[in-house]
C-alpha cells in the first residue's frame, strides 16, 4: 500500500500520482480528434461563451506575449492570434501531443500562422524563463493536471511582473437545484453521448469525476494566492457550473 | 453569459457587412489592433471592438486599457454615423470620449461610407434580373413610406397645433351671405332691365 501522499485522483478512482500523467493523456490521445464538436455538444455550444468571456477579461493587446496552457485544439489562441498580431506572440502549450496536432492543424487551416508555437509541455514545469508572458490562460486544463499548486506556481514564475493567470474551469454550482440536474447530465448522460460520438463512455466518465473532484471556487483562488499570485479574484459562469479565476503577479 | 452572446451576435453581423461590402474596411486599416471600447448608457451594456485587418472581434465587458473609450446613448451612437458630429457630440456633453479622438472617427467613416450593393449580393443567389427587380422595388416602396410619414406626421402636426375646421368661421359665414344677397340684387336688377328691353321690344 503505497503512503497517501503517493497517490492523488483520477476522477473517482485513487491512483499512484506517477501513473496519473499517463492516465491523463489516454484519455486525451482517445478524444482528441473528436474534441471540438464534444465540447459543443456537451455544453450545447456555451463554452464559447464562456471562452469569449475569457478573452474579454484577457486584456490582451497588441504586441503581447501569451501562453495558451493545456490549450489543446487552439480555441482561445486563434482569437489571441488574432489580437496580438504579427508583433506579439501566442504560444499554444499541451501535454498531450494528441490535441497539440489537432489544434495545429485546425489552426493552420484557419491560415493562423506566424506568430502561433506549439510546445508540447508539463505545466508542472514551464520550460520558459522567468517573466517571460504578459499572459496565461488555462482553459479546462488545470484540474487534470496532477499537482495543480506546482503548476500555478511555474505558471507564476514564468509571467511578467504585472502579467495576469485567467484559468477557466468546471467548479462547483452555486444553486442546489442546479447542482442536482448538473449531476445528472453529467453521470448520465454525458458518458452516453461520448459513447455515441466518440465511441469513449469512459473517457467522458472521468470528465464528469475530474470535475467533482476540482477544488471549488475559494479552495482554488486560495491555491493561487498560496503561490504568489495577488488581487485573486473570480467569476462564477452559468451558475458556478465554470469559473473564471484571475490573478496578477506583482 | 447574455452579454457575451450579444457579442458574438454583433460580431456576426459586423463581419457579414465586411462580406457584403469590400471596401468596408480600407478606412479601418488605421485602426488595426486598436481596441476601442463602447458604452451604451441607455442599455448598460459594454463592449469592446478589435478589428485584426480582416474581421472584428467584439468582446463584452470593457477593458480600462482600451485605446479610446466611448460612453452615449444609443441615439448619440447612431448619430456618430457622420464624422463631422463626433467632434460637436463631445463639445455638447452627448458623447464622452477617453482616449484617442481618431480612432472613433476611424470607426464613424467606415460606418458613413459603407455602401452595400445589394442588387450585387443578391445576384448570387437569384440572378441578376430579378435581385436588381427586387431592389429596385424595395428602394421604391421605402421611398414612398418615407413621404407617406412626412405627409402623415405633418398633418398629425397640424392637428395637434391648430384648430380643425370642421365648419366655416362666422365670418366667413356673413361675407358669403353677403356675396349672396349682393348677387340676388344684381340680379333683380338685371331681371328689371329684361322686362324693360322686352316691353321697348
Amino acid at each position: 500500500m503505497k503512503p497517501q501522499d503517493e497517490q492523488t485522483h483520477f476522477g473517482y478512482k485513487s491512483v499512484a500520482r506517477d501513473e496519473k500523467q499517463g492516465l491523463v493523456a489516454d484519455v486525451f490521445h482517445s478524444v482528441a480528434a473528436k474534441y471540438d464538436v464534444m465540447n459543443d455538444l456537451m455544453s450545447f455550444g456555451v463554452h464559447r461563451l464562456w471562452k469569449r468571456h475569457t478573452i474579454a477579461c484577457s486584456g490582451a493587446r497588441q504586441g503581447q506575449t501569451i501562453l495558451d496552457l493545456a490549450g489543446g485544439t487552439g480555441d482561445l489562441t486563434a482569437r489571441f492570434s488574432d489580437i496580438v498580431g504579427p508583433e506579439g506572440q501566442v504560444i499554444l502549450g499541451d501535454i498531450n501531443d494528441s490535441m497539440l496536432k489537432v489544434g495545429r492543424d485546425k489552426l493552420r487551416n484557419l491560415g493562423k500562422v506566424g506568430n502561433i508555437e506549439y510546445v508540447q509541455m508539463n505545466a508542472e514545469a514551464l520550460p520558459f524563463p522567468d517573466n517571460t508572458f504578459d499572459l496565461i490562460t488555462i482553459a479546462f486544463g488545470l484540474r487534470n493536471v496532477t499537482d495543480k499548486s506546482k503548476a500555478l506556481a511555474s505558471m507564476q514564475r514564468v509571467l511578467k511582473p504585472g502579467g495576469r493567470l485567467l484559468v477557466l474551469e468546471f467548479s462547483k454550482p452555486i444553486y442546489e437545484p442546479l447542482n442536482k440536474a448538473y449531476d445528472f447530465y453529467s453521470f448520465n448522460l454525458l458518458p452516453g453521448m461520448g459513447k455515441l460520438v466518440a465511441n469513449d463512455a469512459e473517457s467522458y466518465r472521468y470528465l464528469a469525476e475530474s470535475i467533482r473532484m476540482h477544488p471549488d471556487q475559494e479552495t482554488l483562488k486560495a491555491m493561487m494566492e498560496e503561490v504568489g499570485f495577488e488581487m485573486t479574484s473570480y467569476e462564477n459562469l452559468t451558475g458556478g457550473i465554470v469559473a473564471l479565476h484571475k490573478g496578477f503577479k506583482f | 453569459m447574455v452579454s457575451s452572446l450579444i457579442a458574438a451576435s454583433i460580431e456576426q453581423l459586423l463581419n457579414q457587412l465586411i462580406k457584403l461590402d469590400n471596401e468596408f474596411i480600407n478606412d479601418l486599416t488605421p485602426a488595426v489592433r486598436q481596441q476601442l471600447t463602447v458604452e451604451v448608457t441607455d442599455l448598460n451594456a459594454v463592449m469592446t471592438v478589435i478589428f485584426d485587418g480582416a474581421k472584428f472581434h467584439i468582446l463584452p465587458n470593457g477593458d480600462a486599457s482600451s485605446d479610446c473609450f466611448i460612453s452615449a446613448d444609443l441615439n448619440t451612437l447612431l448619430e456618430l454615423e457622420k464624422p463631422e458630429n463626433v467632434t460637436q457630440l463631445i463639445r455638447s456633453g452627448k458623447l464622452n470620449l477617453d482616449g484617442d479622438l481618431n480612432l472613433a472617427q476611424h470607426y464613424s467613416k467606415a460606418f458613413n461610407n459603407l455602401d452595400i450593393d445589394w442588387a450585387d449580393n443578391l445576384s448570387r443567389y437569384f440572378g441578376d434580373g430579378p435581385a436588381y427587380t427586387l431592389v429596385n422595388f424595395i428602394k421604391q416602396t421605402t421611398h414612398k413610406l418615407k413621404q407617406q410619414r412626412k405627409i402623415t406626421e405633418t398633418t398629425i402636426t397640424s392637428l395637434l397645433q391648430d384648430e380643425l375646421k370642421v365648419s366655416i368661421h362666422p365670418l366667413e359665414a356673413q361675407l358669403f351671405k353677403q356675396h349672396c344677397r349682393a348677387l340676388q340684387q344684381n340680379l333683380a336688377q338685371l331681371e328689371q332691365r329684361v322686362d324693360k328691353l322686352k316691353t321697348v321690344i
